[in-house]
């Protein structure tokens, strides 16, 4: 069962490394799925590897369906931990904050001079845009005026939040 | 490593994070407002003990009832078992982040509890009040000590500038641009 620990990291490792090669030369501009693609290619080199440590007695070898379960399971936990960390690197707004007051001349802004050089409407405007081309909001036209609202599945996950955040006591967040 | 030893590692990882979920909650129902990112780890840190306890009353139970994983290191066993709990961690986390700070969820929580009556983009920005966004997340800085204020001027600690030269070097490696 050991081998399916050291054999799914040893596939993430493989992830990583192709995907920083293939992010460092192409100018990708949709992140996750050529990450998730990438991913899929690296999975395959899972058998091969957890063939080969078999081999090795004392991780002694579970019954097939424990490793496909333990497999499964870090994979899942995996992909999502780096998914969240891509995620907050990516699109992060305090990270962005931290850069641009790196970059500016002195190393020191104001709140006025960084919201000039980082605007959080443009983040929220961003961020409803993507919404909208998911399909958790939809459109509508009033005249001239593009009106927004919850879409059913928008619905469906502001009412699970809603309730997550009056239990956890998050207050409005956001 | 046997059927015995995976069982142990599943059971010990998912007591132990039972466990923190149970403080966790004790603490986050008693406390008005999110919890900080450095109270949430502390958590964690602090139920480990706990979890070592749990850990030797789970192998005695297994024994007791015939299982035999006395072949499999018991450092092989920690260490996988710490790797599922951290995993698991970091999960909550991440769930907990998603429902604390996220744009996309707030606004759609704030649809939702509002009648899902439609709104225009300012009417939107009005609600939402983005200024006060900005300010939290200033905050949330600070208080993780990324950032200190000097007069009316932000500036970043050591921490905060290790932190945004490596991010930097990363944004420019994986050519994503600044992001946010």
């Amino acid at each position: 069962m050991a081998q399916s620990f050291i054999a799914t990291f040893l596939v993430y490792l493989v992830f990583l490394l192709t995907q920083a090669i293939v992010f460092h030369f192409i100018e990708i501009k949709k992140r996750v799925k050529t990450m998730a693609a990438i991913l899929l290619a690296s999975a395959f080199l899972w058998f091969p590897i957890e063939a080969e440590l078999r081999e090795i007695d004392w991780l002694n070898v579970g019954v097939p369906i424990e490793i496909a379960v333990w497999s499964g399971l870090l994979f899942t936990l995996i992909w999502f931990g780096y998914l969240q960390f891509w995620s907050a690197f990516d699109t992060s707004p305090s990270l962005r904050f931290l850069i641009e007051i790196f970059e500016s001349e002195k190393g020191v802004l104001t709140v006025e001079q960084l919201h000039d050089r980082y605007s959080f409407d443009d983040v929220f405007r961003r961020r409803i845009d993507r919404m909208s081309a998911s399909g958790f909001l939809e459109i509508t036209k009033t005249g001239e005026e593009l009106n927004y609202r919850n879409s059913a599945k928008g619905q469906k996950i502001g009412r699970i939040s809603s309730e997550i955040k009056n239990f956890l006591n998050l207050g409005e967040g956001g | 490593m046997n059927l015995a030893a995976g069982f142990f590692i599943l059971s010990f990882a998912v007591s132990a994070f039972v466990v923190y979920m149970l403080v966790h909650l004790i603490m986050v129902i008693r406390t008005p407002g999110p919890v900080s990112w450095a109270t949430l780890k502390a958590i964690f840190f602090a139920s480990l003990p706990l979890t070592v306890v749990l850990a030797w009353f789970i192998a005695h139970y297994l024994e007791a009832n015939g299982q035999n994983f006395s072949e499999t290191p018991l450092g092989l066993r920690f260490f996988c078992s710490f790797i599922l709990l951290i995993l698991l961690f970091n999960g909550y986390l991440t769930f907990y982040a998603i429902n604390d700070r996220s744009l996309s969820v707030r606004t759609m929580v704030d649809f939702y509890r509002d009648h899902n009556h439609p709104l225009t983009f300012e009417q939107l920005t009005k609600r939402y009040d983005t200024a006060r966004s900005f300010r939290r997340r200033l905050q949330i800085l600070e208080e993780a000590g990324y950032m200190t204020r000097i007069g009316d001027g932000l500036q970043l600690t050591s921490r905060g500038r290790k932190l945004a030269v490596t991010i930097r070097f990363l944004k420019i490696f994986y050519r994503t641009g600044k992001g946010g």
